[in-house]
Parts: structure tokens; sequence; C-alpha cells
């Protein structure tokens, strides 16, 4: 029996592929994107979520704990100390504490998505593996996706491309759709901006064309990072030169979610940056549209 | 001098024969009144007069029929002095009348009422006259009418003449209209106007007598019904209007009125219009009027009339497009109504397909069967969370501090949870029968005291019967309580349930001290049974012991028979009175707190317990019986606008109510807001509970995210505007 480390089951997705979808996040991902928005989706394990704006300062989470400690009137947790063994989620009447991250096995998420299934029917919807990297946990999410075939449910995972080339082939023989993210084209920034270089990510991209699999391209476009005019120039040369081996493509403009989950989750976020602005939309269209180049918002 | 005709007509006509008795004194005042009221066009230039008098001293309005104002009647004595005498007689005579009615009906469940436990009676109602009855067949038709059944009922000789008093008094007023037509076109110096007077003088010498003949007249036929019978409720507009819309050649002449309608509509407030549909085959009845009527809601954007649209199996794909860009504008409009599951409701009481399939709603959401009903108006609700309060304090209300409601046991004595729930359940059919019977006495005392003779002619029975509007005269006389306060009582059921009888992780005594001191110095109890699981999040057993209570409900609103001669069923539609009836409520084992003005607005889950999302509220509504409610069975949903900019988002939103729908949903209203309403959204959260917005890779309810979060998402969609 599969199991695997999620960390949310998220329903009612309408732009995370067609339809009416669920989106299961997995946990665990090889890149660390300066501008990711699940930071508590980066390490493999469990972490504890601590929202400081919930805490009332009681005290009552400190009596058992060797990872948390009261000082200036505040508390301050080392997470090389804490065991994730959830007591304080427990404890705590102000539901300030939340680990993130449980294991769980195929079955007993594939039957929390099928709650949904009326939805899936009427608008093509199905279940979105997600992430953290579901290609970082690949035999989970096949049985997942396998699962979800056979429940008659259309099948989609979001993937920044690092996962192995078995893994993206056993996918598409399921007829999943890939919501491929292309971070940006440019080799350095790739390594500069995610901390792993794209020769791999694209790669199989040109597989998953290659084999005529569903794909529609994701493009995060961070203001002053990968939006520049000349990457803008190279990504539409890439998508024009391919046109017709993807549905579409979509620009994916930057917001700040993950600003504030990275306090929480203990993980360093020196990237700050505003949420990119109708102005720097306008301008990327404008650009994309220069070089004949379609590209559609996800709003 | 002036004459007492002139100063107001409905009380000389009223008191012109006092030996008559009340119906058919009703019918004279109705007579008099059409020949002496002022009668003008509208500032849209359509024929709108209603039955009022000059010094409001009367009217003649849907929800009581013939109203007499005594206190501006005596002030009318002062202002004609040589009539004083007369008026204060006057004056006299109605409050005796008055006061007759009000000894004979007394409420026998005033304490009840005022605990806010329930109501039922006070309000007269809305409903939905046949308007096509007099657009396509004439006042003759139904002078026919009753010529073929008075015979059969001789001892309704006064009710006939007080009808046949009404339609003279309608014909009268066409004829009236003719006239000022003629002396308008005579005098206007605008053509187009002209025009449009002569073409309505043309169409008085038919209407309202015959059938109408084109779209013009047929409109002079509605704006007499529906000013004289008091502005209420269109009805099935599309469906009526049409043999006049195909028989139109100049389509422009067409658009042209229905444009003047709706901005009449926006002066006069006007309550439910209802679109589309299907026969008893499901055979779908939307036409080019359903369409024109859509195109000119979008152009407008009115909030009146409160416009409501009936889906069903068969709809076809490009009206449901055409919902959900009126309903992008943001206006709320159209409220959507499932055939499937309504027609189903209403012949599960006895309504015949080829009659459940003319269903459609006035006032807010009612549902009526059009021209044949008394059925479509709120006779009564009950909270059903008041019941729960006298259950745990044993008939006390622990607001007002007394003893109110009937004794059903001490539950600290209960051992089991069924025991507790039978107590619980004891309170909500002692509750309920006096909601029903305090209805039955007002219908009771309308029935004698308030005939509606125009309304008799335009409801089919009364005139076959020989019975008055509110007399039992409809085909169908059923009645409609409302349920308020369901998912709160659920989750406290549930509470109870899993708390104290099943984990025993609390006695009962501890709760019911608790209760009593609004949780004061109970905090650990407090946080178990607010965070205990909630309905509104798809967990079966939450959403099956809430789904039980108003099932129970239904059960005993069906055994209490109505006295025009029906049954009562149920519905729910809280809408802005939720906070009202949270006021009025004790702390409850759900966590609310003692007068907290929180409660679930309608069939939806108590604000802010519902935590997993619109789909998981759906599965949990659907769990109700929604063909058990007769009654407007409230559903509400908002979205951002943004949603319907997309042709996805359009399709996301179609799908959604789809699944709703064909997963056995009756109701569906949807409201729409704007980046500014966001703003608002986080200073009120209580007044936008139901608004669902993108979270970055999904949407969920606005008010359900933290601070941070909301801050995001209003930053994101208001950003550099």
């Amino acid at each position: 029996m599969k199991t695997g480390i999620i960390f949310n089951i998220q329903k009612f997705c309408i732009h995370d592929g067609d339809g009416i979808r669920t989106c299961v996040f997995l946990k665990g991902c090889p890149l660390r994107c300066i501008w990711c928005h699940n930071p508590e989706s980066l390490s493999k394990s469990p972490n504890l979520s601590f929202d400081k704006s919930k805490c009332s300062l009681c005290g009552r989470c400190l009596a058992d704990c060797s990872a948390r400690k009261a000082e200036n009137n505040a508390f301050i947790i080392n997470r090389d100390n804490c065991s994730v063994c959830g007591k304080c989620t427990r404890i705590c009447l102000n539901g300030a504490n939340e680990i993130i991250g449980r294991e769980i096995t195929a079955a007993e998420v594939i039957e929390t998505v099928l709650q949904d299934k009326m939805f899936y029917e009427t608008s093509g919807g199905g279940i979105t593996v997600t992430g953290g990297e579901p290609s970082y946990q690949p035999e989970f999410t096949l049985e997942l996706l396998h699962l979800s075939s056979e429940a008659g449910i259309s099948l989609a995972i979001e993937t920044c491309g690092t996962g192995s080339r078995e893994f993206y082939k056993e996918a598409a023989k399921l007829g999943t759709t890939f919501l491929f993210d292309i971070k940006t084209l440019n080799p350095e920034k790739h390594k500069a901006f995610t901390g792993a270089d794209n020769a791999h990510v694209l790669s199989n991209l040109e597989y998953l064309m290659q084999i005529n699999a569903d794909i529609i391209i994701r493009l995060p476009l961070i203001p002053d990072c990968n939006d520049s005019n000349e990457d803008i120039a190279e990504l539409s040369e890439f998508l024009n030169r391919n046109k017709g081996k993807y549905r579409y493509a979509e620009i994916m403009p930057y917001h700040t979610l993950g600003i504030s989950k990275a306090e929480k989750n203990g993980v360093d976020s020196p990237f700050v940056h505003q949420n990119a602005t109708d102005d720097d939309i306008s301008r990327w269209c404008s650009l994309f549209s220069s070089h004949s180049a379609d590209v559609r918002v996800s709003k | 001098m002036t004459n007492l005709s002139q100063i107001d007509p409905f009380l000389y006509g009223y008191f012109s024969d006092e030996s008559l008795e009340h119906g058919e004194r009703v019918g004279l005042a109705l007579l008099h009144a059409a020949k002496n009221i002022e009668i003008k066009f509208s500032a849209q230039l359509l024929p709108a007069t209603s039955f009022e008098s000059k010094y409001s001293t009367s009217s003649y309005i849907p929800s009581e029929g013939l109203c007499f104002s005594v206190e501006n009647i005596l002030a009318l004595a002062d202002k004609f002095p040589e009539h004083k005498e007369t008026l204060c007689r006057y004056a006299d005579e109605i409050n005796i009348f008055k006061d007759k009615a009000k000894r004979l009906f007394s409420e026998p469940t005033e304490e009840l009422d005022r605990s806010g436990a329930e109501w039922g009676g006070g309000w007269g109602g809305h409903s939905n006259p046949d308007y096509g009855r007099i657009i396509n067949y004439g006042t003759d038709y139904i002078r026919n009418i009753i010529s073929k059944n008075s015979s059969a009922h001789p001892e309704s000789d006064r009710f006939y003449r007080s009808c046949s008093y009404a339609l003279d008094a309608m014909d009268i007023i066409g004829e009236r209209y003719r006239l000022l037509a003629l002396e308008n076109a005579e005098t206007s110096d605008n053509e187009d106007d002209k025009e449009l007077y002569l073409r309505m003088a043309k169409a008085f010498e038919t209407v309202p007598v015959k059938p109408a003949y084109d779209f013009t007249s047929a409109m002079c036929s509605f704006m007499l019904v529906f000013a004289l019978d008091g502005s209420d409720s269109p009805g099935r507009f599309d469906q009526y209007m049409y043999p006049a819309y195909l028989k139109t050649e100049n389509k422009e002449e067409i658009t042209d009125l229905i444009d003047r309608l709706w901005d009449y509509f926006r002066d006069k407030r006007s309550w439910n219009l209802c679109i589309s549909g299907s026969d008893e085959n499901f055979n779908d009845e939307s036409n080019e009027l359903t369409y024109l009527i859509l195109e000119t809601v979008r152009k407008k954007g009115y909030n009146t009339p409160n416009l409501t649209c009936r889906i069903h199996r068969n709809t076809p794909e490009k009206l449901w497009n055409e919902i959900a860009d009126t309903l992008a504008i943001g206006t709320g409009l159209p409220a959507l109504y499932n055939d499937d599951v309504v027609c189903t409701a209403l012949e599960k009481i006895g309504i015949p397909p080829c009659d459940s399939h003319d269903y459609c709603m006035n006032g807010c959401n009612q549902i009526d069967i059009l021209g044949k009903s008394h059925m479509g108006l709120e006779d009564g609700e009950v909270n059903f969370a008041k019941c729960l309060e006298f259950a745990l304090h044993n008939g006390f209300d622990d607001i007002r501090g007394k003893d109110v409601s009937i004794k059903t046991g001490d539950p600290k004595t209960f051992e089991t949870y069924e025991r507790f729930e039978r107590a619980f359940f004891d309170q909500l059919e002692y509750v309920t029968y006096n909601a029903c019977s305090s209805a039955n006495n007002w219908q009771h005392l309308r029935a004698d005291f308030e005939p509606h003779p125009l309304r008799s002619c335009l409801i089919e029975g009364c005139l076959e019967k020989g019975k008055d509007y509110r007399n039992g005269g409809p085909l169908y006389n059923h009645g409609q309580i409302l349920a308020e306060g369901i998912a709160d009582t659920g989750d406290s059921l549930y509470a109870i349930k899993k708390l104290v009888y099943d984990e025993k992780k609390y006695t009962m005594q501890q709760l019911i001290d608790a209760l009593k001191s609004d949780f004061e110095g109970f905090e650990e109890l407090y946080h178990d049974f607010r965070n205990c699981e909630k309905f509104g999040n798809d967990i079966e057993a939450v959403d099956e012991i809430t789904s039980r209570v108003l099932n129970r409900f239904f059960v005993l609103l069906k055994r209490n028979k109505t006295y025009r001669g029906g049954i009562y069923t149920g519905g729910c539609s809280t809408f802005s009175r939720a906070a009202n009836y949270g006021i009025r409520t004790a702390a409850l084992p759900n966590g609310k707190r003692k007068a907290e003005p929180l409660f679930a607005d309608s069939i939806a889950a108590t604000p802010g317990r519902d935590r997993n999302g619109p789909t998981a509220q759906i599965k949990s509504v659907l769990r109700y019986n929604h063909t058990d409610a007769c009654s407007g069975f409230v559903f509400q949903n908002k979205f951002e606008k943004k949603l319907f900019e997309t042709e996805k988002g359009k399709a996301s939103f179609i799908a959604l109510a789809k699944a709703y729908f064909y997963g056995g949903g009756q109701q569906y209203t949807v409201s729409v807001v704007s980046p500014e309403d966001l703003i608002d959204a986080k200073k009120h959260p209580e007044n936008h509970r139901n608004l669902i917005v993108r979270v970055g890779g999904y949407s969920d309810y606005f008010v359900n995210l933290d601070s941070k979060l909301q801050d995001n998402v209003i930053e994101r969609t208001t950003v550099n505007k």
C-alpha cells in the first residue's frame, strides 16, 4: 500500500486544470525558488507552523516542549530541537500551532478526493497533484493518478519538471494533463533563482511534447527577476517554436501569499517584493504580443 | 363644496349602502373609486394608477385588500369641516369593525412570539394573480365564468356581485384611460409620445374587456391589473405576454415597452418576476421574451423587479450562459429555482404536474402556482434554536428570565441522547403547532374581514366555488412556515451527543451551568463545544442529525391544516433576519454566546463554521430533502466579479450550479461583488459571509481567511486602481 506525505487537500480549485478540481499538496520539493508561495511545502518531512498572531502567550505549550522557549515577551522555537510531536497543536486553545505534513495512504487521499465527484462530473474536473513537487514522491503520485483514473475522474499534475523521465512517461500513459512550469529558459538565472539548472527540466518538457502529452505551460513571472525584455523574448521564441505541442501558455503573476507562511514555518525568506501590478501584467502582455506569442493571464 | 365621493371615493362607496355585508361594500368601494380617483400615466407613459385615495385615507393592497387609515380620515375631517360629522362617524364605524375583528381572534401564543420562538399569521402576504386571464381573455370572459357558476352557488350571490363590481371598476378605469390617452395625444408636442398615446387609446377600445391583440394592448392590460391589484409580483411575465409578442410585427415597439416597464418597476418597486421554466414533460419554455428580459436586466442594472429564473434538466446552454452574464453585473439577479425539485415537492402535496409546472415566485422567494393558489406567502416562522433552548432549560427562556414554554423534563436526568432529542422534538412540536394555530387564527380573521374581490376574479377556483380568495376559493390553499436556525440547532445537538453522551467528556450539569453563565469560567468547555464538528463541512454525522431535525419539522407541519383549506409546508429564508434571531436566543452548545447576533443564513452553515469551502457546504446542504420544502429553500453564495469575466470562470460557476441542482438542490441565490466590496467584507464580515474569492491557487470563503490573507486578496484585486 503506497503512502506519502501530504500537507493539504484543497477542494474547489478552478484555476488548476479543467473544471472544478481537488488539489492534493505533496510535501517536499527539490528546488528552492526564491519566490515560492508555498514555503511550508519545501521540506519532505512534517514541520511545525506557529502563527504568533494567534498566540495569547498563555504558556500552556511550554510545559512539555524541548523546542519552545519564552524570551522577551515572545515564544521562540528552535527548529532543530522540534521533534514534531504535535502536543502543542492539541493543547493550544487559540489554534496557533499546526503540524504541516502527515503520512497518508493513497487510498485515503482518493476517498477524500472522490467526495467532490459530483462536481467533477458537471465540469470535467478531477484531481490535481501538486505541492511541493509531485515527482519528488513519484510512486505515491503515480498511485494517486492510477486510482483516480480507475474512479473515472480527470488527472492533472503541477510540476517544475525536475522528476525522472520514467515518472513523466508513466503519468502521461494515464492521460495526465501536465501543468508544467517554465521558471526561466536562462540556465544561469534558473540556477540563481531556483538552486538547480534547467537542462533536465527542459528535456522533460521536450519529451512530453514529443509524445503528445496534454500540456499547459505555466509561466510564473516575478517582477525584476525573470521578466526582463530578454527573458520574455526568449520565452516567446520557445512558445512560437513549439506552437501546437502544448494546449496553451499562461502567465502566473507573482503574489505575496508566501511571505507570511515562510515566517510561520521557520523558513528563511529574504526575497521581498510586492504583488505584480496591473502595469506589470500589461507590460508582459504587450511584450509577448510584440513577439507574436500567444499567452493567457491567470487571474 | 367638494363632494365626498371626490375626496375619498372608497369611503363614499363603502358607506353608500350600509345594509349590505362587508364583502359587497368592498366591491362598491372599488366601483366608486374607479369612477372618481385621479388616473394618470407614469413618467414612462404607462397607464399606472393604483387603488389609492388622494389623501392616503384608503387603499387596496395585495396583503390586506381594502384598507382604511382612521388617523388620516380624522385628519380629513379637519380639512373638510363640511363633512366632519360624516367622516368622524365613518372613522368610528371602522374602529368598531377593527375592534370586533381583534376581539374575535386574539392570539393564543403571544408569549412564544415575544420570546422569538415563533410567529404565525401576522402578514397577509404576496401572491401571483393570473394576469393572463385579463390580458389574453378579457373581463367579459370572466363575467362568463361568473354567470356560469353563480346559479350553482346562490348563497354566494353577494360575493359574485362584489366580484362584478371589481371587474366593472377595471373596465371603467380602462375607458377613462382611453379618453386620457386621446387627450394627451392632442396636447403632446413630442411625436413619439403622441404616437404611443394614440396606440394606447386604440388599445383601450379593446382591453381590458376583450383579449389583447398585440403587445401594446397586452401591456395596457397588464398595467391595469398590476397597478390595481397592488403592484405585487408579475409572475411568469415571459409566458403570459408571449401570445401578444407573437402577434406583434414591430419588435421595436416591444423592446421600447419593456424598457419603459423596467423603469416603471424601478420607480414603483415591484416584487417577483419569474422567467423560463418547463412543461409537464420538461420541455423548455424559454422564449424570445425570456432573453429580452435578461438583456434588459443587464442593460439597466436595477435590483427590481426581483428576477427569478426557473431551470431544469433541459435548460439550453445559451440560457445558462446568459444567466451567468446577468449575474455578473452584480445585482444578485436572477435567483435560480430548479423545476425538477420544486415540481416534485408540489406534486408530493397533491398538485398535479399540469399545475405544478406553472409555479413561480412572489415577494422575495415564496413559491406559488400562478393564478391558482393562495399559498405563496410566509404564514409564519419557527426558531429551532429557541426550541432547543427551551429543551435545555425545561421550558425556561434564558433571555427573558421566565418560563415561557411547556415543561419537557430536566435534561440532567436524561440518560441517553435519544431521550434529550425527544425533549427537543416535544418543544419543536409545541412551538410549531402554535405557529400554525396562530396563523390559522389570522386566516380566519382575513377570511371574514379582508375580502379581496379583485383577486378573486384572478385566481382559478374562486368564481368556480363562489368563495373569496382568502376564504378557500383558490384551487390550492396550502401554507408556508419557515424554519430558522437549522444549522445552529443541528450543530448544538451533535455537540451534545458527542461530548456529553458518547465521549462523556462533560456532564449535562456542566453544560447547562456553562450556558447559563454564557461560558464565563468555562473556557475549555467553550473551546470543545465551539470547535466540535459543524454542519456545512461535508461531515455525514453532523449533517445527518441536522437533516433529521428539519425532516421532523416538515412532518409536523403537514399534520396541520390551514384554515383556508390546505396543509402547512416548510421552507427557509432568513437573510437579514438571522442576526435578530441570534439576539433573541440564549447561549447554545454550538458555541454561540447569549444574544450574539449569529445565526445560520437560510439553509447554509452558521457563519464561519463552514471551513471546507463551497463544495463541502453544498454537499452538506444536499443532505436535506429539498423535495419536502414547498416554500423557498434559500441557499446563498457570493462570488468575486472576476470569476465571471473569463469563459473558464463562467464555466466553473455554471458547473457548480448544475452540480448543486442535479444533486437535488432547490434554490440558488448568487451575488457578485466588486473589489470595493472586499474592503467592506473585511470590516463587516457579517454582511459577506457567503463571499467566495480566489486565494492564490484555490477559492474559499473570504471571511474564513486570516487577516493577512484577506489583505492579500484585497490588494491583488484593487491594485493600481
